[in-house]
């Protein structure tokens, strides 16, 4: 049921004595009795807050939704019914439903205005478009009026029916992230120093009792008469934690209209997950957020929809930034106590201050060979008047990749191309 | 994320408008100072200003005091404080529903009920005072000193709260 609230007094009318006092003594002082009559007509509505009765209807409210698991983008009809649940008419009955603010209402409004006769029900529906993660919607503010509009009363009615949408994006277009040659023991992807089974040619050595017969030399063996085996470049997969960096910094965005930087962060982490649980590797999540957040490195099909769920919907990457306080030391070296100690880190954060900078540090510094992903969050910017604080922003942003570069971090500058471009330019230049 | 619209209704900006135009056709000789005070009180709705919105109501209430002055009837000076009464209504209303309910949503309904309701209890107001005055004009005084009573017993048992 609606919290109480108490009666306020809109003091519409406020002044009105005044008009009427000064229509009866202009009427007196140049005898006329019309004006002293419209002093009367005034003199009434100085009192309609007296006269009128206090608006006590009791509201219901329920909240309807075309579907509470859309997909991204996809649009959501929101029907809400407003019942006056009491004997007298409500004059003035106003709603404003409690949408989730990371959602978008594309068409209609969720708000409401409408008298309501005793027992009558009046509908509205309006669209939202459907985006990542897990939005609850807030109760319904109310306010209802007597009839002169003099005294009001406002308060929040919970919403029966549905309140919440949860919203799990696709799975992305896989991106294969060149990681650093460190690798576990089963095959995979990632190119050892050490030779064994694979497919690039690494060495010729001598025969060993044991040695599979397909890769003998039998070439050599025709021509020399010895037998000897050859060893290809060893491939193995690799233990990779994706952490994304979910602290309130990282929602900035220059443009305030635009997805913050956060959004494409997860979007690019999930499409490297994605990528490296493709080559078989072991991929495990974490975020830097005052939220925990940890999945086990793991592979497999379980493993993929569990992490395309997390992305979607876990609290500590919620489309909005979060409000608890974060402590950067405590989580860090929670972070480092729980990665396997063969991990690679790669680390999806826009850089919008030094600290996920230090964290790529220390990582790296504690034997995590660390890749940093950093979608740009000062590319677009429309308003001139912000275009100096982000061409500073920019400015400090370079200069913390510049840095981590030269001391060896690889640090992928992800600029308004699509993750898969940058990803094959970093690469190259990787390899060089 | 979608804006909150929070510009007036444009009826109420219209309606403002009417009932401001009528005061100035009920004005005579006052009718300049009242169209300027009604053309800043339709400004001031649909900017919302307050003050502004005060400055024309003045201006409008000074047509009135000015028509009265110079004779005018008590049917077009009454008709004209409803009218007044009816466009400040409509300013502060439409406000009102600029800052709770934007332009986006549909309003015409609240808007409707509440100025007839306005409208309604100003005439029926401006009648019994026009009762009172041709009872005035036809000789019996002493209903006016009963109409005098009765009003203030009715304005002390309003004032107690």
């Amino acid at each position: 049921m609606a919290e109480a609230a108490d009666v306020q007094r809109t003091n519409r009318w406020y002044g009105i004595a005044g008009v009427s006092f000064c229509c009866i003594g202009v009427g007196v002082l140049a005898g006329s009795p019309v004006l002293v009559l419209a002093g009367v007509v005034a003199v009434g509505f100085a009192f309609a807050d007296r006269i009128d009765s206090e608006p006590n209807h009791a509201i219901d409210i329920s909240r309807s939704l075309s579907t509470a698991t859309p997909t991204a983008g996809e649009e959501v009809t929101v029907t809400l019914r407003i019942t006056n649940r009491s004997e007298s008419i409500c004059y003035d009955c106003r709603a404003v439903d409690g949408v989730p603010p990371a959602l978008a209402v594309s068409d209609g409004s969720p708000r409401l205005g409408r008298p309501l006769a005793p027992g009558g029900t009046v509908t509205t529906e309006y669209t939202i478009t459907a985006t990542r993660g897990v939005h609850e919607f807030d109760d319904c503010w109310i306010s209802i009026g007597n009839a002169t509009g003099t005294l009001i009363r406002q308060f929040r009615v919970p919403v029966m029916g549905q309140s919440s949408v949860s919203c799990v994006p696709p799975a992305p277009q896989p991106v294969e992230l060149a990681l650093y040659g460190q690798a576990v023991g089963s095959t995979g992807r990632i190119a050892t120093q050490s030779g064994g089974s694979g497919t690039e040619f690494h060495a010729v050595r001598e025969y060993r009792r044991g040695d599979p017969p397909s890769r003998i030399d039998w070439n050599r063996a025709a021509s020399t008469g010895e037998l000897s085996t050859i060893e290809y470049v060893r491939e193995r997969a690799a233990t990779v934690v994706v952490v994304v960096d979910a602290r309130a910094q990282a929602y900035c965005n220059a443009d305030p209209d635009g997805q913050p930087a956060i959004e494409r962060a997860i979007a690019g982490a999930h499409a490297i997950t994605e990528g490296l649980l493709r080559t078989t590797n072991r991929v495990g999540v974490s975020a830097l957020s005052p939220t925990e957040c940890w999945l086990e490195p793991s592979t497999g099909d379980d493993h993929r929809s569990q992490l395309r769920k997390l992305f979607g919907t876990h609290p500590a990457l919620q489309p909005i930034a979060p409000t608890e306080p974060y402590l950067p030391i405590t989580m860090l070296t929670q972070l480092r106590h729980r990665l396997p100690s063969d991990a690679q880190v790669v680390l999806c954060t826009p850089l919008a201050d030094s600290y996920p900078a230090l964290a790529g540090r220390r990582l790296m510094a504690h034997g995590y060979p660390t890749t940093i992903v950093s979608p740009d969050p000062t590319i677009s910017v429309d308003d001139d008047s912000d275009a100096p604080r982000v061409a500073v922003a920019a400015l400090e942003r370079a200069e913390r990749v510049r840095s981590l570069r030269n001391d060896g971090i690889r640090c992928l500058d992800w600029r308004d191309e699509s993750i898969q471009v940058s990803v094959e330019r970093a690469v190259r230049r990787w390899s060089r | 994320m979608s804006a909150f619209d929070d510009r007036p209704p444009r009826a109420g900006v219209v309606l403002t408008g009417v009932f401001s135009l009528g005061v100035v056709l009920t004005t005579g000789v006052g009718a300049i100072v009242a169209l300027v005070g009604g053309v800043a009180l339709v400004a001031a709705t649909h900017t919302q200003r307050r003050l502004l919105a005060g400055v024309g109501a003045v201006c409008q209430l000074l047509g009135l005091l000015t028509a009265g002055v110079v004779g005018a009837g008590p049917v077009p000076i009454l008709t004209g404080m409803v009218l007044l009464i009816g466009a400040w209504d409509s300013h502060l209303y439409t406000s009102d529903l600029a800052r709770t309910l934007g332009r986006a949503t549909p309003t015409r309904r609240l808007l409707a009920v509440h100025l007839s309701i306005t409208v309604l209890v100003a005439t029926l107001l401006g009648a019994a005072g026009y009762v009172v005055y041709s009872s005035i004009d036809g000789g019996y005084p002493i209903g006016v000193v009963l109409s005098l009573f009765c009003g203030a017993v009715v304005l002390l048992w309003l004032s107690r709260g």
